[in-house]
């Protein structure tokens, strides 16, 4: 039986000003894009926003962008990657992926690449990805923390070939493009 | 004559005591009363303090007593403030059904996901400048590595730029072309000596030297 391809899908949800919007993007190891898929701006409205109060934020991230991109995500990855701590237990629970969020430091690097550490905080580990970065900081969900071995197993290799975080910076820009061609 | 009328009075008053058995009570006059009756009440008065100190408005820097007219609150509310205030009428209209609007939450329907592999893939990829990070550089002849970037896969790119701001290597991969080839550190080196300073050079991930 053939091995299952190894897949990082990328979730981002960006709340501006006077809109919420999000995307989703499923890269092989190498960072090529399989699957993209991008939301609208959804823009509330004032009676919306009276209404919904302090729950229109989670609202519309959680059940409204979040549901409609995965929804709509045909490549489903090994693992997501999302922006942000909040979407781990959403994300987790509408895929019944695991979903972790990585971020950069300005730590030394650990002795080799697919090492990691864990730190008095629940869930947080310092991650060596590759041989010529700094670690990254490695956020998962208190029950995938004994999976730990498992997921930097994954994103080690998906390192060998590619830029960990890079893929964000894409969705960002395409996100600008979106916006310069709508207006 | 007195006698006569003191007769008659004991003669009534005997025979009111014989018929209607009244008994005469006489004052004993202030003989026996030597001190007032003192007729205490069970109520005590109660006092009424305010919680707050009493205010007083000495002097406020920021009025000038002298400009302000001393009215009665009562000439400012009949006659001076109220005369700015005017009543209107406002006609209300009948809530009928049609009146009412319903007011349709499809916050849904309006994040719609939409596919967009073109518009990806027009977006370039990103490499960070990694030298710093690299602990034994491939050593060249009068050159310098000023630029390490890396993870590449040198036979996919179509396009690459040096964003001169950032100094990040922008590429594009062809995503159509099958062929992957090797894991590639593309470098950008100083050059001394030579009419043109820099020049990229691609090496292999595994072959540093």
């Amino acid at each position: 039986m053939a091995e299952k391809k190894l897949l990082l899908g990328y979730l981002t949800i960006e709340a501006k000003e006077n809109f919420f919007r999000g995307a989703a993007l499923v890269t092989d190891t190498r960072g090529i894009p399989v699957d993209f898929r991008y939301t609208e701006p959804v823009r509330p409205t004032k009676l919306e926003r009276i209404l919904y109060g302090g729950a229109l934020d989670v609202y519309l991230r959680e059940e409204v962008i979040l549901e409609n991109l995965l929804n709509a995500v045909e490549m489903s990855p090994s693992l997501w990657l999302v922006d942000s701590g909040e979407l781990i237990q959403p994300v987790q629970k509408l895929t019944k992926l695991q979903a972790v969020t990585i971020d950069a430091t300005q730590r030394s690097p650990l002795e080799a690449s697919g090492k990691y550490e864990s730190t008095p905080e629940d869930g947080v580990f310092i991650f060596q990805a590759d041989n010529i970065s700094s670690p990254f900081r490695l956020s998962v969900s208190q029950e995938n923390v004994s999976k730990i071995a498992q997921i930097t197993e994954s994103l080690t290799a998906a390192a060998m070939n590619m830029e960990l975080l890079e893929p964000f910076t894409r969705i960002a820009k395409a996100f600008e493009a979106v916006s310069e061609s709508e207006s | 004559m007195p006698d006569i009328l003191s007769g008659f009075s004991e003669i009534g008053r005997k025979l009111s005591r014989l018929f209607l058995g009244r008994i005469v009570v006489r004052s004993l006059g202030d003989i026996h009363r030597t001190e007032p009756v003192r007729i205490m009440t069970h109520f005590h008065a109660v006092g009424i303090n305010p919680m707050r100190a009493e205010t007083m408005v000495r002097r406020a820097l920021f009025v000038k007593w002298k400009s302000t007219k001393a009215v009665s609150s009562g000439s400012l509310l009949g006659g001076k403030i109220l005369k700015h205030f005017k009543v209107r009428s406002v006609r209300l209209p009948v809530l009928h059904r049609k009146n009412i609007r319903g007011c349709g939450f499809n916050i849904k329907e309006r994040a719609v996901a939409r596919r967009a592999m073109r518009r990806i893939g027009r977006t370039p990829i990103t490499r960070r400048n990694r030298v710093h990070f690299v602990k034994s550089l491939p050593k060249f002849e009068r050159a310098s590595v000023l630029a390490l970037f890396s993870p590449i896969f040198g036979e996919k790119v179509v396009k690459s730029t040096l964003d001169k701001g950032s100094g990040n290597l922008l590429f594009w991969y062809d995503n159509d072309r099958p062929k992957t080839g090797e894991r590639n550190h593309l470098l950008l080196l100083r050059v001394f000596g030579e009419e043109e300073p820099l020049k990229w050079v691609w090496l292999p991930v595994n072959k540093k030297k």
